[in-house]
């Protein structure tokens, strides 16, 4: 490879938007060319300067605000005449035993419902509490997993194996405890580029479980590993998530 | 789909992504009163639009709709894309590790105004990447380019913030150079 072919991939380089062939074609180059390389250090300083300035903005309260005042106006307008049915009192009974029935049948099927899918609701109420919690619910908020990892000793009875994956796009942010099926569990919070992802982790599950499923438009990856199972939980896109669990050990 | 139907899944699907397009706007605008505008009159709109919504990813859709009505409320046009299309992308060489531990050390008020001063034709997919942390591909259906624009305009955007960068830090007046390489004029 030639520096000017080199000079083209480099941002796609920094951005992991290479596919294997073309990084191991520019690490190839990059090992023998001081300049490029020199470059290189330069665009990741650039992205560090960038991403530690915390430049994005949010939406301030009033527009949240004056946006959903204007969507729900149209909604007043069709709500009453159906209600007049029932002043009709046959159609009143027959309308109460169909909904009777009706939550009958939902209370059955939520008995049903798998245990996995319960689970991973519960992953997700979590998640998404955590999101609107000051700094996103982290109680030991660090990147060194020396300081994580020896915060969750003596609250909960068992250590969790803390693992950081900067050189992956994967930064610890931090930990904390939360509660799911039922037992005090580790939350693991890592961070990729302005997503957040929730590890939960407890050992010695009564059931093992392993998939993948959807959740309120997150994505759940979980999976057991030597006697301990994982939730992980996130916004980001389901095959960065996946690379997660796979640096975790799924 | 009813009307409470609809709102449920605009609200589930788009309305999340709030501060993504909030965020875009702003970046757009370089005005908070602009950018609450702006916004509210695209999510309006996205709701209109939101029983033609037919993809999955709601932040991608939003934020095109961000980009689109800017381009026509203050009727300015993207710049031609052949310029940046065809010109092969020359970076600047790097001259050395002061400037790479300049560059690491920068106050954050110092690279918000840098990017600020990047023509909009930058600026967008430096803050699409960069702070919403979309993929190239997400970018390139956002600004309706292909992939390798994304990518030479990422690196151009790049070229452009780390010369006015390093010329404000080191506290010189070469603001103006950096402003005349960014608009290419």
């Amino acid at each position: 490879m030639q520096c000017q072919e080199s000079k083209k991939i480099l941002d796609a380089y920094v951005d992991n938007e290479l596919d294997l062939m073309q990084s191991v074609a520019l690490e190839g180059h990059l090992a023998g060319c001081a300049d490029c390389a020199q470059n290189l250090e330069g665009r990741r300083a650039i992205r560090t300067a960038v991403q530690n300035a915390n430049l994005r903005y949010t939406a301030p309260p009033e527009l949240v605000k004056g946006v959903r005042k204007a969507l729900r106006l149209p909604e007043e307008k069709n709500a009453s005449p159906k209600w007049l049915w029932f002043k009709n009192a046959a159609w009143g009974f027959a309308s109460a035993t169909a909904v009777f029935v009706l939550v009958a049948a939902v209370i059955g099927f939520w008995f049903h419902v798998p245990e996995d899918q319960k689970i991973a609701k519960a992953a997700t109420d979590d998640y998404i509490r955590s999101m609107m919690m000051e700094n996103r619910g982290i109680d030991v908020a660090s990147s060194d997993k020396h300081t994580v990892k020896p915060w969750f000793n003596g609250k909960i009875s068992f250590s969790p194996e803390v693992l950081s994956f900067d050189d992956r796009g994967f930064s610890l942010a931090g930990g904390r405890l939360d509660f799911l099926e039922n037992q005090t569990v580790a939350t693991l919070v890592y961070k990729r580029n302005q997503h957040f992802i929730n590890v939960f982790l407890y050992p010695n599950p009564e059931n093992a479980h392993e998939g993948e499923r959807q959740e309120r438009g997150y994505d759940i990856v979980y999976w057991a590993k030597d006697g301990m199972q994982y939730w992980a939980v996130s916004d980001l896109n389901l095959p960065e998530l996946q690379q997660l669990a796979q640096l975790l050990g799924k | 789909m009813d009307h409470q139907e609809k709102l449920q899944k605009f609200e589930r699907q788009v309305l999340r992504h709030l501060d993504s397009a909030f965020n875009l706007a702003r970046w757009f605008t370089r005005n908070q009163d602009d950018a609450k505008d702006l916004a509210q009159e695209a999510l309006l709109r996205a709701f209109k639009a939101f029983d033609r919504f037919e993809g999955d990813d709601g932040r991608v859709w939003l934020l095109t709709i961000i980009r689109n009505l800017y381009y026509t409320s203050v009727s300015r046009k993207p710049q031609e894309q052949t310029v940046f299309d065809e010109e092969i992308h020359s970076s600047t060489e790097f001259s050395g590790s002061p400037e790479v531990s300049l560059l690491r050390n920068a106050e954050a008020q110092a690279v918000r105004q840098s990017i600020e001063e990047l023509a909009p034709e930058f600026r967008e997919p430096l803050v699409l990447r960069e702070l919403e942390g979309l993929s190239y591909k997400e970018i390139a259906t956002v600004m309706d380019v292909p992939l390798g624009t994304v990518m030479s305009r990422l690196a151009r955007a790049r070229d452009h913030l780390r010369q006015s960068l390093i010329a404000a830090l080191k506290g010189e007046t070469g603001q103006k150079e950096g402003q005349n390489a960014v608009s290419g004029k």
